[in-house]
């Protein structure tokens, strides 16, 4: 290969521990590198994984970068850096000012944070429940008197005074930002408004200054204890990690890369790195597969995708519906509670890592809530871990390749895999150690079966009107399993699944998304007068509200806001309902009654569609508690290359081998195929193992796989 | 098809399976006299695969059931769970949520079979059945349970049950659980196990009921409706893993869920426990006297010593006895007998059986020995009762009960499992709100509890509610949507702990403003109802957890205060300080105040105190205490006074730090201080007992004791052997 190859686009995904990165080809061709993640200077990891990358083409990075980095259109990150400081509590010295009598709001935790996240087992478990580490101590945090209502009416005046002695206090303790959020101050921000002019008063004096964040700019969202962390959240890490973001930024521009890097959003939205709040990218790692899959919606024409990304600890299912990701407002990540505006994905315990044990009275098997993670690893890691996963019974069914993990880069011992399960768990039961490992294989299909299953009913869907999408290293050894009975439209993966996450981060649109929470309420019966009040005196000028701010933050990024494709939103439910539906307005304002009722009207038909019919209640009246508004600039993305459909039998070369596969109670044989080596319109039949440098495709007996003119592996 | 006799199990009828299936259980041991379960462990694979698919449809139609519900109780506090039953309302499944309900909601389903439903009423697929009595099953009437039958061919084959609890049930104010509310019908709305649909659709005409009927009309509405749809989703997914599996397996694995279980539970009681005979004791306070009700006879206040002896047999049953336990009366704090199995319920989940199998086998090794008609537990007067209340005792009585398992765990090792809870009251209001609407109101979270230090670490600070083990305060804002108040304190309350080597977690009182209501009354609510006397003893010479108190606080001027800029009330702090607080007259009440009339910007305070500590504390790890100074969790005084710790700040450092010199020299002083205070056994043993003979006691408590022995011979004989009393002594 030479440098005549042009490339398009790049975009990294930055694990806690491997950077994998997609580079992309004005052809739309595609090749993904890896390197270790350095913590201290990204820019070092992203620099060594567009190496690795480029090599797969023949291409020196090193030597070439001058001449390929001018011409690329777009570089784009997505990573766990802020991730990772916050669980290694690693963030800058925050301070906080709230309100008098909440100054143990992190001690406290909203109780709910003593326990979110945790399996069943620990849930029911009282004496597990425990309180995190706070990320500000309870020294750095001030309560100042003063209060605003619900109807942003002022009930107690701030007391200034108390305000500037706590901005003083948390001064003298040499804190790196102030964090400022008052309850209600979504509806009327005077009082952090004031905190932060006594703030910059009190710094002006001193010489100095220090950010002062105020939770109504940065996140105007109802639930108080959610935005407080959100604002931390964005003072102690996200702020720091922009720094990251500039050196990487700074090392690709060095060399000739002309645009600014741009990060992915937790909710699937780019922009770009100078990006206001910056807390939204905080948790973008795991939602690349779900923007992949808007993309592949886009292109290929299929609206609803169920995806599911199978790790080493979890499994990650999220949904498509109508060419769109579901985006939920309160997420709890790493056990604690954020108003960040995220993809939903519903997360369980089920990874290749999850250990198998034995519960000593019940003799059940037990998966999880453990895992071993990367390291120590499963037993065949030999690495110090003695306890069985999912992942050495895989190994000794022989789906899984001992020679070929990793491209043969990771040699695994099957004999000591075998030998652990057999003594730890099927000896106990009494039973064949392979008869276990099947066992356990179909026990972790069924657990992420049921957990699909649960996502979609749950949310009144059905899979008859889903396709669903796996990727994921560890997916396409599960797939089948996992997606046993249930009846979707179509079950696909792809050849690039271990890296389909970046390939999602480079297939993004630059996406801004504003959300504002408001006090609307419609009576039932109201009239038309009443209608026109509420839509023009809230909504309207909400959406104007918001508009404003979008626009203002396109043009300090250098975008065109007149080419943005701006999308009204309405939070609604019935009067009195605890949680609400997000409804895309049919309309961009309110200028008649006859528009609140359209609004209105594609509320009870998306909540028709979702719960039973017993459940409307018209007669309730509705609340609109939530606007947002979504503002979207098309960008470069990699082209998915529709190929000519060759024969169904795949070439010679992409013959490898035959091997035993223990499955359903007996050992078979399996043909063994190369994955990159297949060819569109290729079919392979059960019993068969596809094998790919980094994923492991397992066809049982009777099951079928066709790849299609996009190079998608359809199971069948 | 020939025609059937009853919707049951070939055809028999409901009631004919249920009496066979008890005398299988008394005459084998075994649930439905299955003695030798094989179906499961043949293929312990299968089970799981058909356990998890089953859990998993409860969980998911739980979460339905939140997205459409309208009760910030479920949505801020999740109070709500899912269950699964066979025909004869036996537990097989449980979701998440509240652990009460595992028997109660199956009992409400034996009652309609006791009572002929299947003839008299119809029992037929989409027939939707509500319940919220006591009498019949429940704790208490705010307790909704939404009964759904499953049927397959004909047959009925499982039920889905649903509880939410409600803020609204129509009783006289405040509404819900009135503690003014001392008979029957002030308790509000009552579903005797009502027929309120069919055909999956709840009738118009029930909804009329509530609309006219219910302040909170579509807050109620919206949780039945959450309830049904989650039923029904369920019921259709129950149905997908009987094709899935068969109806035969799906029976036998159902009732073998259950045998394996009750196998288990014993298992883990021999494995966790010691056998042997375990005492508690605990007074329980009501003060109805000042209480305005219309029936005067119940204008009175009591004690009732409530005493609990655990037998555990080496078997690996567990007996339960209240025996001792003193008279009912008129007042809304009587539990029913199925009550007390809520109660037990929700401890036996958290500290057993909480690997996700837990279902009705989880009770099985229990027994509560009927507690004497006319007592506490089990008034004969029940139909009459109102029962909004009966919280209050359960909680004592089972929060010794689970420092009493705790105990056993200790002795055979398993420390960390080790702890005790405590729950508190509320407040509720009436009037009306921001909205003008007037209505019943209560806010704030359960979850403000501290927890029971354990044998290895603090208890957690707050989330210590036993009730659900998803506990939460949840939002201010959200709350403040709901009820015309400001939320003035979250702090945690250093002397709300039960002090020790490990302290029990801290607790933090709800301070609620009044703000935006206009004519209103406030009274208490749930939880505890203790003024005198303290529950919840420490462990192992722990302390108890600090006193509970209610207090109501009316500024002088409230607007002249914060013109002045004046300090308001967030925290009680030390509470002689927080009583001499100046710009305020404050009202200390009954833990559980009856009825008051409560203004704009009152200040209603539920201080509740903690559970227990664990172990000396002078015994405490002085680097623990630093911790808790570091975060204002404890004060100077409390170190120094109850942990014998001198520490001092360091101004420059911006920490405390100890001295361990001084800590040493403390702790030496303190215990020869305890080693003068302290006298014989025998003495002390000499000097209670001349008081009994001279019956130097509180009147009330003079009453509590003859109402005990009123009722027990065994009690009565036992405290005469104890305190060598003469046999014609009597109080």
């Amino acid at each position: 290969m030479s440098t005549e190859r042009q490339v398009q686009i790049f975009a990294s995904d930055a694990g806690g521990t491997m950077t994998d990165m997609m580079v992309v080809d004005t052809e739309g061709n595609f090749t993904i590198g890896k390197a270790s993640t350095t913590p201290r200077d990204q820019s070092l990891g992203f620099w060594e994984s567009l190496e690795d990358a480029l090599e797969h083409w023949g291409i020196d990075f090193g030597k070439e970068a001058k001449n390929i980095l001018p011409k690329v259109e777009a570089a784009v990150y997505s990573g766990t850096t802020m991730m990772n400081a916050l669980i290694t509590e690693t963030g800058r010295k925050v301070g906080v000012i709230t309100t008098r009598g909440d100054e143990d709001v992190f001690l406290h935790e909203r109780s709910a944070q003593k326990w979110k996240g945790y399996p069943y087992q620990d849930l029911l478990h009282h004496v597990t429940h425990h309180g995190n580490r706070p990320l500000v101590p309870r020294r750095l945090i001030r309560g100042v008197e003063g209060r605003i209502d619900m109807f942003t009416v002022e009930v107690i005046p701030l007391y200034e005074d108390m305000a500037r002695q706590a901005v003083e206090e948390l001064l003298d303790e040499n804190v790196d930002a102030i964090v400022v959020s008052l309850p209600q101050s979504f509806v009327n921000p005077a009082h952090e408004l004031k905190v932060a002019q006594i703030a910059d008063e009190a710094m002006g004096k001193r010489g100095y200054k220090v950010p002062v964040y105020l939770s109504h700019q940065l996140c105007p969202i109802m639930r108080e204890v959610g935005r407080l962390n959100t604002v931390v959240l964005h003072a102690y890490v996200a702020e720091p990690g922009r720094e990251q973001l500039f050196k990487i930024e700074n090392k690709i521009k060095e060399a000739g890369f002309r645009h600014p890097l741009q990060i992915v959003l937790a909710h699937g939205g780019l922009t770009d790195i100078r990006y206001s709040r910056l807390y939204e990218a905080s948790f973008s790692g795991p939602i690349g597969g779900l923007l992949g899959a808007r993309y592949l919606s886009q292109v290929i024409g299929i609206d609803n995708w169920v995806c599911s990304d199978m790790g080493g600890t979890s499994f990650d299912v999220g949904l498509i519906r109508s060419g769109q990701p579901l985006v939920e407002r309160e997420v709890v990540i790493n056990r604690r509670m954020y108003n960040i505006p995220t993809l939903q994905m519903d997360t369980i315990g089920a990874g290749t890592g999850m250990y198998v044990t034995i519960d000593p009275i019940a003799k059940r098997i037990n998966l999880g809530p453990g895992s071993a993670g990367a390291d120590p690893g499963p037993v065949c890691y030999e690495m110090g871990n003695e306890v069985p996963t999912v992942m050495d019974c895989v190994l000794i069914m022989g789906i899984l390749n001992p020679d070929n993990y990793l491209g043969g880069k990771k040699k695994l011992n099957k004999e000591k895999a075998l030998k652990a399960i057999k003594e730890k768990c099927a000896d106990v039961l009494g039973i064949d150690p392979y008869y276990f490992a099947d066992g356990v294989y179909k026990l972790i299909n069924s657990t992420m079966r049921e957990h699909i299953r649960a996502v979609l009913y749950a949310r009144g869907f059905s899979p008859v009107a889903y396709d669903l999408l796996c990727y994921g290293g560890a997916g396409p050894m599960h797939l089948a399993g996992y997606t046993e009975g249930l009846p979707f439209r179509g079950v696909a993966t792809m050849p690039w699944a271990a890296g389909f996450s970046s390939f999602g981060c480079a297939a993004v649109d630059i996406n801004h998304r504003y959300q504002k929470s408001v006090p609307v309420l419609i009576p039932y019966g109201a009239d038309d007068a009443y209608k026109m009040l509420m839509g023009q005196l809230l909504l309207n000028v909400g959406w104007d509200e918001l508009e404003k701010q979008a626009s203002a933050d396109f043009a300090a990024e250098g975008l065109p806001w007149e080419k943005a494709k701006v999308q009204q939103i309405a939070y609604v439910r019935y009067g009195g309902q605890m949680e609400d539906l997000e409804v895309v307005s049919p309309i961009s304002r309110i200028n008649s009654p006859e528009d609140m009722d359209r609004l209105l009207a594609a509320f009870e038909e998306l909540y028709e569609k979702i719960y039973a019919g017993v459940a409307r209640h018209e007669r309730a009246g509705f609340q609109i508690m939530e606007l947002g508004i979504t503002a979207t600039l098309p960008k470069v993305k990699p082209r998915l290359v529709k190929k000519p459909l060759e024969g169904k039998k795949p070439t010679r070369d992409a013959l490898k081998d035959e091997r035993e596969v223990y499955y359903k109670g007996a050992w078979q044989k399996a043909i063994t195929y190369d994955m990159d080596k297949l060819r569109p319109g290729n079919e392979v039949s059960g019993t068969a193992v596809i094998e790919a440098p980094a994923t492991t495709l397992f066809l049982p007996p009777g099951r079928h796989i066709r790849m299609d003119e996009w190079s998608l592996l359809w199971l069948t | 098809m020939p025609k059937r006799k009853g919707i049951g199990d070939g055809g028999r009828k409901l009631r004919q399976l249920l009496e066979e299936k008890k005398r299988l259980l008394e005459e084998s041991g075994c649930y439905a006299g299955i003695t030798r379960p094989h179906v499961l462990r043949d293929d312990p694979i299968k089970t799981e695969l058909f356990h998890s698919r089953i859990m998993s449809a409860l969980i998911a139609g739980r979460e339905t059931c939140k997205l459409i519900s309208g009760s910030p109780y479920v949505r801020e506090v999740a109070e709500l769970c899912m269950g699964l039953y066979t025909p004869e309302g036996d537990n097989i499944v449980q979701s998440t949520g509240i652990q009460v309900h595992i028997r109660l909601m199956g009992d409400n389903i034996t009652w309609m079979i006791e009572n002929n439903y299947e003839d008299d009423v119809g029992i037929n697929d989409g027939d939707l059945f509500l319940a919220n009595d006591p009498v019949i099953a429940g704790v208490h009437a705010a307790d909704l349970y939404d009964l759904l039958p499953v049927f397959w061919e004909g047959e009925l084959v499982a039920w889905v049950c649903t509880v939410i609890m409600e803020m609204d049930i129509g009783a006289v104010s405040p509404g819900c659980m009135p503690t003014t509310a001392v008979e029957r019908g002030a308790d509000g709305m009552k579903f005797t196990c009502e027929k309120i649909g069919w055909n999956d659709r709840i009738r118009r005409d029930f909804e009329i009921r509530i609309e006219l009927g219910l302040d909170l009309a579509d807050l109620f509405l919206l949780d039945r409706k959450g309830a049904v749809a989650a039923n029904i989703r369920v019921r259709e997914e129950v149905k997908n893993v009987i094709r899935e599996f068969g109806l035969d397996y799906f029976k036998k694995a159902s009732g073998e869920l259950i045998e394996e279980e009750r196998r288990n539970q014993i298992a883990r009681i021999k494995q966790r426990t010691v056998p042997g005979r375990y005492h508690d004791v605990v007074p329980f306070e009501i003060y109805m006297a000042s209480v305005p009700t219309s029936w005067l006879p119940a204008k009175k206040d009591t004690l009732r010593l409530i005493p609990i002896r655990m037998d555990i047999l080496p078997e690996g049953r567990v007996v339960l006895d209240f025996d001792g336990i003193g008279e009912w009366g008129w007042h809304p704090f009587n539990p029913t007998p199925k009550a007390l199995w809520g109660a037990l319920s929700i401890s036996v989940v958290q500290t057993l059986s909480y690997d996700g199998r837990g279902n009705l086998g989880s009770l099985l090794p229990f027994e509560i020995v009927q507690p004497r008609v006319d007592s506490l537990f089990n008034p004969s007067q029940i139909k009459k009762l109102a029962t909004g209340n009966p919280w209050p005792s359960m909680i004592d009585v089972f929060s010794l009960w689970c420092g009493m398992l705790g105990t056993s765990f200790y002795m055979r090792g398993f420390r960390e499992e080790t702890f005790n809870y405590v729950s508190g009251s509320g407040w509720e209001l009436a009037g009306y709100d921001q909205y003008g609407n007037k209505r019943p109101m209560m806010a704030g979270g359960p979850g403000c509890f501290g927890a029971g230090a354990t044998g290895v670490c603090d208890g957690v600070d707050t989330g210590g509610w036993v009730a659900t083990p998803e506990t939460d305060v949840g939002n201010w804002e959200v709350w403040e949507l709901f009820v015309p108040e400001m939320f003035m304190s979250r702090m945690l309350e250093p002397y709300s702990v039960g002090y020790g080597k490990y302290r029990s977690g801290l607790s933090m009182p709800t301070m609620e403003m009044l703000h935006r209501l206009t004519i209103g009354i406030g009274s208490g609510a749930i939880g505890c109802a203790h003024d005198r006397i303290i529950p919840n003893l420490g462990l192992f010479g722990g302390y108890p957890g600090g006193k509970r108190n209610t207090f109501m606080v009316r500024y002088h001027n409230f607007q002249e205060l914060i013109d002045k800029r004046l300090p308001l009330i967030h925290e009680i702090g030390h509470p002689r300080e927080f009583l001499n607080y100046k710009y305020a007259d404050i009202l200390n009440l009954p833990h559980i105040p009856p009825t008051i009339e409560v203004r704009d910007k009152d200040l209603l305070i539920s201080d509740n105190g903690s559970a227990g500590g664990l172990g000396d504390p002078i015994d405490r790890d002085p680097a623990l205490q630093k911790a808790d100074l570091d975060n204002s969790l404890t004060t100077e005084e409390i170190t120094r006074n109850v942990y014998c710790i001198e520490a001092d700040y360091d101004e420059k450092a911006r920490q405390w730090r100890i001295d361990e010199q001084a800590t040493r020299k403390l702790r030496e002083a303190k215990r020869k201080e305890r080693l003068s205070r302290g006298m014989p056994v025998e003495q002390w043993w000499q000097k209670a007992r001349q008081r009994l003979l001279d019956k130097d006691l509180d009147p009330l408590l003079t009453e509590m004791y003859g109402s005990s022995m009123k009722l027990s011979e065994n009690f009565t004989r036992e405290f005469k052997d104890f305190w060598g009393l003469p046999s014609d002594f009597a109080f």
